[in-house]
């Protein structure tokens, strides 16, 4: 950047660049997961139609296999009906500024505003690197959480079985410095639980865990 | 922290810390891929040293079958799309964040 503020932490890593709007909470509440058509348990979380570009974060409850697919969220069977915790996220210059007084503001150089210490934002916790193949049979733990991708064809979610700290982002692919990562693409018309009906590819994913500041 | 920069909210809330982690919104971009084609699109402005997600936005056209299936991979610098189905265009549709 020619001009402007740029953040690095302690070890150089670029935390703000003074041009990328952070994500800042727009919505919160609980989606009730209830039985829809075919195999399905399905909710949809509504969006307010102001924001473009929304993200959603979901929590998973204790033993709840769920898979989140922009703002619906599924469940198979085996899960059924859950009461499931989220928040909506959507970046910050599609917002006025907070109310508060003091703090930090952060504009760009066209003057839209990218970071304001009034707003609640979420920050990466971990990240969980894990192989789907073809038997669906993986997992993955980190610091006392583990989560599984059970192993019944045809049912294809998350389930954290343990203590429940964090949020989950969905609907997402990411790559590290080094390398490339792929992705499941699930059939929409037939949702992510169906026997046969949605996306497989053999390939390595991530699951973000999240908390908001 | 020893040094460096830290934000609160006026109540007190820390906002930014030497640990944040945060993810920014950096572009989006939309495309229409026909049955078994594949395309690779740039991200202009994208910092392969930086961690990033495709947050994807899939829409489909028409009726799909049951082997319809597509593939994103988010590469150093561009996003690798392929609709593998046989039958049914697939609109691609995606954002691209940033992290640390």
């Amino acid at each position: 950047m020619a001009y402007g503020i740029e953040i690095k932490n302690g070890s150089g890593v670029t935390i703000l660049d003074g041009n990328s709007p952070v994500f800042t909470e727009v919505a919160s509440g609980t989606l009730s997961v209830n039985v829809d058509a075919g195999p399905c348990y399905k909710g949809v979380i509504s969006i307010p139609s102001q924001y473009t570009n929304p993200i959603v974060a979901y929590q998973l409850p204790v033993g709840k296999w769920l898979s989140l697919w922009r703002s619906e969220v599924y469940a198979n069977k085996e899960t059924g009906t859950a009461a499931v915790p989220y928040k909506i996220f959507a970046p910050v210059n599609q917002l006025s500024p907070s109310g508060d007084t003091y703090g930090l503001r952060i504009y760009d150089a066209a003057g839209n505003l990218i970071f304001d210490s009034g707003r609640l934002v979420f920050n990466v916790l971990s990240n969980h690197l894990f192989t789907v193949n073809a038997s669906l049979s993986t997992a993955f733990t980190n610091t006392g959480h583990q989560w599984v991708l059970p192993s019944t064809a045809g049912v294809r979610g998350l389930r954290q079985v343990s203590s429940n700290t964090g949020m989950f982002l969905g609907a997402f692919i990411r790559q590290n410095s080094s390398g490339s990562v792929s992705a499941l693409i699930k059939d929409l018309a037939n949702g992510p639980f169906p026997s046969g009906g949605d996306i497989l590819t053999p390939a390595t994913c991530n699951a973000v865990r999240i908390a908001i500041t | 922290m020893a040094y460096g920069l830290q934000v609160n909210s006026a109540n007190g809330q820390p906002r930014l810390y030497e640990n944040s982690w945060f993810m920014t919104f950096h572009s989006n971009q939309s495309h229409l891929l026909g049955p078994g084609a594949t395309k690779n699109v740039s991200i202009p402005g994208f910092d392969p040293n930086r961690w990033g997600i495709v947050h994807l936005l899939i829409n489909q056209e028409g009726t799909l079958s049951t082997t319809a299936q597509g593939l994103v991979t988010l590469h150093n610098g561009y996003v690798a799309l392929s609709n593998s189905g046989s039958s049914t265009n697939m609109q691609f549709d995606f954002m691209v964040l940033k992290g640390n």
